[in-house]
C-alpha cells in the first residue's frame, strides 16, 4: 500500500474549493498539483458574496470561527455585515445585529482566492492550463475536479439537473454603506430569484440580478426594470455584467473511482440565493481528508450536501409567491419578535423560517 | 493659477494627474524624468480596466509616425511598453467576402489587471511617485491646491463643465471573453451593418486559449446592443465559444475639444476627446497627450499647439467614419473586394504611405468604383 504521502493528488480549478482541498492537502503532508485554466486566481470580475449566520445557524452561528474550527482555514472578511435591508414592491424589513461577513472575490489582493492562495506554502499553482480529468486519473491517485462546472459530473452520470441561474450584474461607483445590503424581491424583475446591491467598499458596490428558475426571461430588460424601479438610474457604472448561465444541480455520488467532485462541480450551490461557497470550501476540505486519511467523501460531505438541500427547499415556495406574498412575508419578517428570534438568537433558522413561511403561503392561498 | 507661479523653481512645481490609465501614467513617467514627483489620483483600487482587453496599434493607422508605433513612442515618448504579440495577420470580413492581410502590422498590448497589462506595465516603471488609489479627486478643488492639474481619468465631465467639449456620438459596446483556440497574433474584423450598424465588430486574442469579442454598436439603439451581440456571434459563427463573461461598459461619448487647457487644468486622453471615430482607438493618443501635458508644464511650452497634431491625426482617422455613414452591407462587400486586390493590399499595408492622410482620394475612389451609394 502507498505511504499516505507519497500520493498523487490532482486539483482542477483553483477557485475556493480547489484552494481549500490544497491548503487541506498541504497540511495533511500530500502537496498536489492544481491546474487552473485562468492566468490567475481570482474571478475575472469582482464580486462580493454574502455569507449571512442565520442561513447557516446549524453550523454553529458564526461563520468565521466554524471556518477555522472545522475546515482550519482563516480568512479574513472585506466586512462584517450589521445591516440588512429586505425590500418587496410594497414592503420593507430593516434587519440590524451581527448578520453575517462579507467576503470579496475576484483579482482584488484581499479577495477570498487569493488569501487562500497565499496560505499555501509549497504547492505549485499551474495556471494557463486546462484539465482534463479523464486524463489526469490515470497519472494520478485521485484527481477532485473544482472547476465549477457540471460537465464532470454529467458526464460520470451523478447530476441531477435542477434550475439555472441567470445573472445581470453591475458595479458601480455611488455612496454605499461597507456593512449594509439590500435584497430585493420582485418578481416584476427578478421572477423567482432576487435582486441585490452589496457593497464593494463605501464607493463601489456590486448591483445585481439572480434570477432562478426555469422559465425563459429576458434578463437584459428586467436588469433595467429593476434599475428603474428601484431607483438606482443615479448610480455611475463602472461596467455591467452578463455571467454565463450556471447550472444547479444535486449530484447522486460525489466520488466515482478515482475522481472526487467538489464545490460547484458537486452541485453543492444553493437554490435559494444562489450560493455555495462555504460548501465549496468544505467539501474542498473534505475531499483531502477522505483521500488522504482513507475515509469515505461521499459520508464526510453529505451533511453538507443536506444543509444545501434544507436553504433549497425554500425555492419551493418563492416560487409559488407573487408580489403580494412576498410583501406578506418581508412585513412578518420586520415584526420585531420574529426578527429577533430569526437574526440574534442561536435558533436553525431553515427549519423556523420554513414552518413560517408555509404558513404564510396557505394564508395567501385562501 | 497662483501669482508668480513662473518664478517657482521647476521642480517645486505641484502636479496632480487624476486617472492612472495611459494617459495619466505617461504624464507621471514623463513628469518624473523631468525632475518632478506629481500626485497620481486613481479612483479604482488598482491599476488598469477591471476587465481584461486587447488594444490593436495597427501601423497603417499610425504611417505618419514612421511606420513602426512601438519605436515611434521610444523616440517619441520615451515610452518603452511591450507587447503581448506583434499582429502579423488582419482578417477582415463583410456579409460575404472576407480580405486577409499579412505582414508586419502593428502589435496587440492587453490592458487590465494582468501583470503584462500596458497599464501595469506603465506603473511599475513609475521610481517615485505615489499612486493614490480608492481616491475620487475633483479637479475644481485640485486645481486650488496644485500649480497644475492633468485630467486624464477617461471621462467627458471635466471637458464639458469647462466648457471646451464638442460631441460627436456616442457607441455602444459589449466586450465577451473567452475560451477558445485563437492564433495569438492574428486578429479579426466583422463589418456588418446587421448588427454593428456603422460600427465593427472583433475577435481578438489574448492568447492561444483566450479572447476577446467585441461589439462596437455605433447608430444602432443603446437597449438594442444585448440583442445585436447575440446577432453577432449567431452570424459570425461564434456562438459555441465558451464565455468566462461578458462586459458592458457604459455609453462611450466620443467628442473633439476645442481647448486643451483651462486656466491651471489640462485635459489628456479620452478626456480631451482624443479617441478616433473610425476604430474607437486612443491609447496611444492617450499616451502622447499625458507626455506633452508633462512637458508643456515642465517646460513652459504651450500646450495645445504641442498636442493639436494628435488631434489632428485623430481627426483624419476619424474622417474615413464618413465611409461607414454611407455604405450598406453591398457597399462593404465592395470594399473587402477591392481590398482584396494584391495591389491594393500591398499598397496600403506594407508600404509607409500615410493612408489616413488620404481621406479625400479613398472616398473618391470608393464613389467611382461604387461601394459608396448615398442611402
Amino acid at each position: 500500500m502507498k505511504r499516505p504521502n507519497n500520493l498523487k493528488i490532482a486539483i482542477i480549478g483553483a477557485g475556493p474549493a480547489g484552494l481549500a482541498c490544497a491548503l487541506e492537502c498541504e497540511r495533511l503532508g500530500v502537496i498536489p498539483d492544481v491546474f487552473e485554466r485562468s492566468d490567475s486566481v481570482g474571478w475575472l470580475w469582482p464580486s462580493v458574496i454574502i455569507l449571512m449566520n442565520v442561513l447557516e445557524t446549524g453550523m454553529g452561528g458564526d461563520i468565521r470561527t466554524y471556518l477555522r474550527d472545522y475546515y482550519r482555514i482563516d480568512v479574513q472578511p472585506q466586512t462584517q455585515c450589521d445591516h440588512l435591508i429586505m425590500k418587496s414592491a410594497n414592503a420593507k424589513a430593516d434587519i440590524k445585529g451581527n448578520l453575517g461577513l462579507f467576503y470579496g472575490r475576484g483579482k482584488s489582493k484581499n479577495s477570498l482566492e487569493n488569501q487562500m492562495a497565499d496560505q499555501l506554502k509549497r504547492t505549485a499553482i499551474h495556471y494557463n492550463r486546462f484539465a482534463d480529468y479523464k486524463e489526469l486519473s490515470q497519472k494520478y491517485d485521485y484527481v477532485v475536479v473544482a472547476t465549477g462546472k457540471d460537465t464532470a459530473a454529467k458526464e460520470l452520470d451523478v447530476w441531477q439537473d435542477f434550475s439555472p441561474v441567470h445573472i445581470r450584474g453591475g458595479i458601480a461607483y455611488g455612496d454605499f454603506r461597507p456593512s449594509s445590503t439590500t435584497l430585493f424581491w420582485n418578481t416584476d424583475y427578478a421572477g423567482q430569484g432576487y435582486a441585490r446591491v452589496t457593497p464593494i467598499d463605501s464607493m463601489k458596490a456590486i448591483v445585481g440580478v439572480y434570477s432562478i428558475g426555469k422559465k425563459e426571461l429576458d434578463n437584459d430588460a428586467n436588469y433595467t426594470k429593476f434599475i428603474e424601479y428601484e431607483g438606482l438610474e443615479h448610480l455611475e457604472w463602472v461596467f455591467k455584467i452578463i455571467n454565463p448561465v450556471f447550472s444547479t444541480g444535486k449530484v447522486k455520488k460525489f466520488q466515482v473511482g478515482n475522481v472526487l467532485l467538489a464545490g460547484r462541480s458537486a452541485g453543492l450551490t444553493d437554490r435559494l440565493m444562489g450560493a455555495g461557497c462555504l460548501a465549496a470550501i468544505g467539501s474542498g476540505v473534505f475531499a483531502a481528508r477522505a483521500m488522504i486519511k482513507g475515509e469515505d467523501y461521499d459520508k464526510l460531505v453529505k451533511p453538507i450536501q443536506n444543509h444545501i438541500e434544507n436553504i433549497s427547499a425554500f425555492r419551493g415556495i418563492i416560487e409559488r409567491l407573487d408580489n403580494n406574498g412576498l410583501d406578506k412575508m418581508i412585513t412578518v419578517l420586520n415584526t420585531p419578535g420574529i426578527k429577533q428570534t430569526m437574526y440574534s438568537s442561536g435558533i436553525n433558522f431553515v427549519d423556523a423560517f420554513g414552518s413560517l413561511l408555509k404558513n404564510l403561503f396557505l394564508k395567501s392561498k385562501e | 493659477m497662483k501669482k508668480g507661479w513662473k518664478m517657482k523653481h521647476r521642480n517645486d512645481l505641484k502636479i496632480a494627474i487624476i486617472g492612472a490609465g495611459p494617459a495619466g501614467l505617461a504624464c507621471a513617467l514623463e513628469c518624473e524624468r523631468l525632475g518632478v514627483i506629481p500626485d497620481v489620483f486613481e479612483r479604482s483600487d488598482s491599476v488598469g480596466w477591471m476587465w481584461p482587453s486587447i488594444n490593436t496599434l495597427l501601423n497603417v493607422l499610425e504611417a505618419g509616425m514612421g511606420g513602426d508605433i512601438r519605436q515611434y513612442m521610444k523616440k517619441n515618448y520615451r515610452l518603452d511598453v511591450q507587447p503581448v504579440a506583434d499582429c502579423n495577420s488582419l482578417m477582415m470580413f463583410s456579409a460575404q467576402e472576407r480580405v486577409n492581410i499579412e505582414g508586419n502590422l502593428g502589435y496587440l498590448y492587453p490592458r487590465g489587471k494582468m501583470k503584462v497589462s500596458l497599464e501595469n506595465q506603465m506603473a511599475n516603471q513609475l521610481k517615485r511617485t505615489a499612486i493614490h488609489l480608492n481616491r475620487a479627486a475633483d479637479y475644481k478643488e485640485l486645481a486650488k491646491k496644485y500649480d497644475y492639474v492633468v485630467v486624464a481619468n477617461g471621462k467627458d465631465t471635466a471637458a464639458k463643465e469647462l466648457d471646451v467639449w464638442e460631441d460627436l456620438g456616442r457607441i455602444n459596446i459589449i466586450s465577451g471573453i473567452v475560451y477558445g483556440d485563437f492564433n495569438p497574433t492574428t486578429i479579426r474584423y466583422y463589418f456588418n451593418t446587421d448588427y454593428a450598424g456603422q460600427g465593427y465588430a472583433r475577435a481578438v486574442p489574448i492568447d492561444a486559449m483566450r479572447g476577446v469579442l467585441e461589439l462596437y454598436n455605433i447608430g444602432n439603439p443603446y437597449k438594442e446592443t444585448d440583442k445585436l451581440y447575440v446577432k453577432f456571434l449567431e452570424q459570425e459563427g461564434l456562438e459555441h465559444m465558451e464565455f468566462i463573461i461578458q462586459v458592458a461598459p457604459p455609453i462611450f461619448s466620443t467628442g473633439r475639444v476645442r481647448q486643451f487647457q483651462v486656466g491651471n487644468v489640462l485635459l489628456a486622453g479620452h478626456a480631451a476627446g482624443l479617441t478616433d471615430r473610425l476604430t474607437l482607438g486612443g491609447c496611444l493618443a492617450a499616451m502622447g497627450s499625458g507626455v506633452l501635458a508633462a512637458r508643456a508644464i515642465i517646460k513652459e511650452k504651450d500646450y495645445n499647439t504641442l498636442v493639436k497634431p494628435i488631434q489632428d491625426h485623430i481627426e483624419r482617422i476619424s474622417a474615413l467614419r464618413q465611409v461607414f455613414e454611407k455604405i450598406d452591407n453591398v457597399g462593404l462587400d465592395k470594399m473587402l473586394a477591392a481590398l482584396n486586390t494584391p495591389g491594393i493590399k500591398q499598397t496600403m499595408f506594407n508600404t509607409g504611405i500615410n493612408m489616413v492622410g488620404l481621406t479625400g482620394t479613398i472616398l473618391r475612389q470608393f464613389s467611382q468604383i461604387g461601394i459608396l451609394e448615398e442611402k
